[in-house]
């Protein structure tokens, strides 16, 4: 098994978002900015690594009639540990992800990564597995919010791009928005990896 | 009999090893907590002071930490004093909450001006501290609230209390009340309601006791000030 290759995989090949589709709910609610896309991607990065560590530790301590309410368990902590850190040291972010943050507990990938992978594999693998997808997470979600944020707000990072006299796509910050934008990089990273494989 | 033995055995090291999790778990949160407590109060703080200086007007002095607590029903409100040159108190913020929110307690500031009489009182404007409405519906309650210029903010939530008087009437959701001046937000009559609901609430006890939270703030103004 190969460190590199299992970081990768959750960047292109098993992308969280654009690959498996998966937690689709903050992907679509929370892109409307490239800055709150980052600050929700790296908090569930953070989540994701260290439950998979966590999970991957006390694997084999746990029965595995109660695995599914103890990894809860696990997410749900560190879930409330990003809450509580967020609130001290970036408030205006947490204002605006607001219920996003304790939301973290139920996306899916978390827990599709604990039950799939950190379950059965090493702590070390697990780490990367879980930065791996947490990363590719955070990307999608950033590619998504700059976007939305560049056509339908006119801005990136909050400093403005239009030239006078231009209007931004309003649309684009409203949830269709996100749902058209998600369908063509769905759509463009599926040509690409066609295309690779017909090549190669 | 042994058979017996062992499924029991089992049970109890599942049981053993849920409880040492969860409380591994509590230790993990609890040490956290700690070590973040005091930075959330003064962030809170901080989201306070900005607040309180956005719902009073403009030319009157505030100091945050000068305040009074009353209790206005059933529950405790913070008041502070917006001071004009003359060192009396034109405008009074108020941090309330409702728990009449769709998901739990809402906070809200809201700016009273008018104070000569209780007939001129009047909303001067609100802010939202927290809440946890849902994104997208409840959740525009929070939309534009950094802007100080109602026209900048087309629409959004706060601008709807803006300078309006306090009387059962105006505040109140147009869908209960065919006069009142306040239009639910789409799928969120529920948080608008709540707000509504605060906003006239806290503004019928300043209108009752006025003078009262004239003097109170006005002589905590006086006692910290001496400090």
């Amino acid at each position: 098994m190969s460190a590199w290759k299992e970081f990768m995989k959750g960047i292109w090949e098993q992308n969280p978002v654009f690959r498996l589709v998966l937690g689709m709910c903050p992907v679509l609610a929370v892109t409307t900015s490239a800055i709150d896309a980052i600050g929700m991607g790296l908090s569930a990065t953070f989540v994701l690594t260290m439950s998979n560590l966590s999970v991957s530790l006390l694997r084999k301590g746990i029965p595995p009639r109660v695995r599914l309410p103890a990894f809860i368990v696990i997410i749900a902590t560190f879930v409330t540990i990003v809450d509580m850190v967020l609130k001290a040291y970036m408030f205006d972010l947490h204002k605006s992800l607001g219920l996003f943050i304790p939301l973290i507990v139920v996306n899916c990938v978390i827990l599709g990564r604990a039950e799939a992978f950190a379950s059965k594999n090493k702590p070390i693998f697990s780490i990367i597995d879980g930065l791996g997808m947490g990363l590719g997470f955070t990307l999608a979600l950033f590619i998504l919010g700059s976007i939305r944020e560049v056509l339908g707000n006119g801005t990136i990072f909050g400093a403005s791009i239009l030239a006078e006299g231009m209007d931004p796509i309003l649309l684009f910050i409203l949830p269709p928005g996100a749902f058209v934008s998600l369908g063509f990089l769905i759509a463009g990273m599926n040509a690409i990896e066609e295309r690779r494989k017909t090549n190669g | 009999m042994s058979e017996n033995r062992s499924a029991m055995m089992e049970n109890i090291k599942t049981v053993l090893v849920i409880v040492l999790i969860a409380g591994g778990a509590a230790a993990l949160l609890a040490m956290v907590k700690l070590a973040t407590a005091d930075a959330i109060a003064a962030a809170e703080l901080a989201e306070t002071k900005k607040g309180v200086s956005l719902v009073m007007p403009k030319d009157v002095k505030v100091d945050v930490t000068k305040t009074i607590e009353m209790n206005n029903g059933e529950k405790a409100e913070v008041y502070y004093a917006g001071l004009n040159d003359a060192g009396e108190v034109t405008a009074i913020a108020v941090k309330t909450y409702s728990k009449k929110g769709y998901s739990g307690k809402i906070g809200v500031l809201v700016g009273y001006t008018g104070l000569e009489s209780p007939e001129t009182l009047k909303v001067n404007r609100i802010y939202i501290l927290s809440h946890a409405e849902t994104p997208g519906l409840g959740a525009k309650i929070n939309v534009c609230q950094q802007e100080s210029d109602p026209e900048k903010c087309d629409g959004a939530f706060w601008t709807k209390y803006w300078q309006l008087p306090v009387d059962e009437t105006t505040l109140s959701v147009t869908k209960d009340n065919p006069n009142g001046a306040i239009v639910a937000i789409t799928s969120a009559t529920i948080s608008t309601r709540a707000i509504t609901g605060s906003v006239l609430e806290t503004g019928l006890f300043v209108k009752e006791n006025l003078d009262k939270i004239k003097a109170e703030l006005l002589k905590a103004n006086a006692a910290q000030g001496d400090k």
